[in-house]
């Protein structure tokens, strides 16, 4: 579709973009893991059908009281350790007031005034700005999900389906110190990898269980002031997120230099159209009338409960990356794909362990296998590696072969695929089918005797300084063993015959 | 101090209430006398004063993480003005 009359990016006005620099604060909406909501005892269980997880506390019936859900509090003090934050022994749950029809209470339960978690950062890679750029996160608080609203293909009426009302949320509201579309990519890739370490939330931005609004406005470089900001919605997914920022910059420095004037609104993005239309003029805060939860009392942890889940915080993916660094001696780009989830980090290990312990640990080629092929498989069957058709051990061995010299990477590629499609072990397939790669000096003699006997002129061309024959000899010798032989051994064996 | 007319009908309609011509003149004087009641706070000395949310000093309850409620589908949308294929059904909604 077209970029509804945003002009593509001419001399003039590519200038005239340098001049603004982009600011954006990123809110996430992230369901937490808990089996049951957040004040009532209903199952979270996603997809179930309408409105057979609700009781009377999530459908708001008169009378009732919420009770806090513990391990939800537990997930968000987690969250908050993991993002250097400063947990509050004291916080308080609030009302926030507003009527829509999947808000059955005309109130959600959140936190306001004293928050659970206040004062983070995370540390992220800017595509423009380098490596370490810290981004603020202003709060993490807990709050109610509300219910969903379904409006399709249902004649002069809306549907509300209770069954998400009352899932535990956090929302983490990070500082306005995101400056491209880029960087909010990497600050999303990166709560969401440390939510799933975590274990507190799916991260799933497709059904909804992690969520992002993005406050987006521009402003000249230099400006004190921040511009008037615009709210994005709907961004289901990393890429729309992105792509929203980009379309919602361009709309409103293209507004700018008209002479206009950006109006605080929140802009619904429609992803099919690459393009987004006003929603509603933002309320003002104080619109939703925040008051304490007169049925929840203020909120008291000790040290003790706090300090106890810092002591079983897991490794998280910045210092497993700093590990794997050292450990492995991987680039920093290597290991921060490999530790982008929990699972593809664990896997990694296992298969350099498994290939250690068969006396090859060149943990480097471990990590280009996992990131190279083995990424490109499951990229193209669309699954995770939690679903890799290949076991760790099986990998490391095959690494474990290439090293020791029995398969060329041509042969392991081979046996890569055999793997894939039929299971079972590297060296049984390579062996079965003839693949090895042969290291054996006297056949590999045999071979180039043979090839310098066909081709004396090369030879004496050779002898006589023309070195660029070397390669087509090489080339020879590999085409009479078959390319099995192993391609270093070739080369060592034929420079000394040569030399003889 | 004291609360104008407009502030009152901005008030009630956050709130969805309807209110008569008389009731706002009846609640502009109600909370007005309300907001100076609670202006004398101010010129107490609160500064070491924790703030306080609840009238009442308790600690709050957690549960354990534990589904106990089933299916109450039928149960709940008999309550309900309208209903439909399993559903809450209400005036459509605009988006």
């Amino acid at each position: 579709m077209s970029q509804k009359g945003l002009s593509t990016q001419s001399g003039a006005e590519g200038s005239a973009r340098a001049r603004y620099e982009t600011v954006i604060g990123l809110e996430v909406h992230a369901q937490m893991l808990t089996r049951s909501k957040i004040f009532c005892g209903c199952s979270t269980r996603f997809g179930a059908e309408a409105n057979t997880q609700i009781c009377p506390i999530c459908a708001a019936f008169p009378g009732v009281l919420p009770v806090l859900n513990r391990e939800a509090v537990q997930m968000a003090i987690k969250t908050g350790l993991a993002i250097d934050g400063q947990v509050r022994l004291l916080s308080e749950f609030a009302r926030k007031n507003y009527f829509y029809p999947d808000l059955p209470a005309g109130y959600q339960i959140s936190q306001y005034e004293l928050p659970i978690v206040e004062q983070g950062a995370l540390w992220i890679d800017s595509p423009e700005r380098g490596e370490g750029v810290r981004i603020g996160i202003t709060r993490i608080h807990m709050e109610v999900d509300a219910g969903k609203s379904l409006h399709e293909g249902i004649y002069g009426a809306s549907w509300v389906d209770l069954n998400r009302t009352g899932t535990p949320l956090m929302e983490i509201v990070s500082e306005p110190d995101l400056r491209s579309s880029g960087e909010a990519g990497e600050y999303l890739k990166k709560l969401r990898a440390i939510v799933r370490y975590l274990g507190v939330c799916d991260g799933n931005m497709e059904e909804g269980s992690f969520r992002c609004d993005a406050n987006v406005s521009v402003r000249l470089h230099g400006d004190s002031v921040f511009g008037t900001r615009c709210e994005l919605k709907n961004l289901n997914s990393i890429r729309n997120v992105m792509r929203a920022i980009d379309y919602e910059v361009e709309r409103q420095i293209e507004l700018l230099e008209e002479g206009g004037k950006v109006v605080q609104e929140t802009r619904l993005w429609n992803a099919d159209l690459n393009s987004s239309r006003p929603m509603r003029g933002k309320e003002d805060a104080h619109d939703y009338r925040y008051f304490p939860e007169p049925d929840l009392p203020p909120l008291r942890l000790t040290a003790e409960r706090v300090a106890a889940l810092r002591e079983a915080m897991p490794e998280l993916p910045d210092a497993k990356a700093a590990r794997f660094g050292q450990q492995y001696q991987l680039s920093r780009y290597d290991a921060g794909v490999l530790t982008s989830s929990r699972e593809l980090a664990d896997y990694f290990e296992a298969v350099a362990a498994h290939a250690a312990s068969l006396g090859h640990g060149n943990a480097k080629m471990a990590a280009n296998w996992v990131t190279g092929e083995l990424a490109a498989r499951l990229n193209r069957d669309g699954v995770e590696i939690g679903q890799s058709p290949l076991q760790p051990w099986q990998l490391g061995k095959l690494v474990a072969l290439i090293q020791q010299g029995t398969l060329s990477g041509k042969l392991a590629k081979e046996v890569f695929e055999i793997m894939c499609q039929e299971g079972g072990d590297p060296q049984q397939i390579a062996e079965q089918r003839g693949m090895r790669q042969v290291s054996d000096e006297g056949a590999i003699d045999v071979a180039i005797a043979r090839v310098l006997a066909s081709y004396p002129d090369d030879v004496a061309q050779y002898r006589a300084g023309k070195g660029k024959v070397m390669g087509f000899l090489v080339g020879q010798v590999m085409k009479a063993t078959q390319g099995k032989a192993n391609p270093a051994l070739v080369n060592q064996r034929l420079l000394a015959k040569l030399a003889e | 101090m004291s609360i104008d007319a407009a502030t009152v009908k901005q008030v009630a309609t956050l709130a969805r209430l309807r209110v008569t011509p008389e009731e706002v003149d009846l609640y502009v004087g109600q909370l007005s006398r309300i907001l100076t009641l609670m202006e004398a706070l101010n010129r107490l000395p609160t500064d070491a004063v924790e703030p306080m949310s609840h009238a009442v000093a308790m600690a709050i309850a957690e549960r354990e993480d534990v589904v106990v409620h089933g299916n109450q589908r039928a149960a709940l949308l008999a309550c309900a003005p309208e209903t439909e294929q399993g559903h809450f059904r209400v005036p459509k909604m605009i988006e």
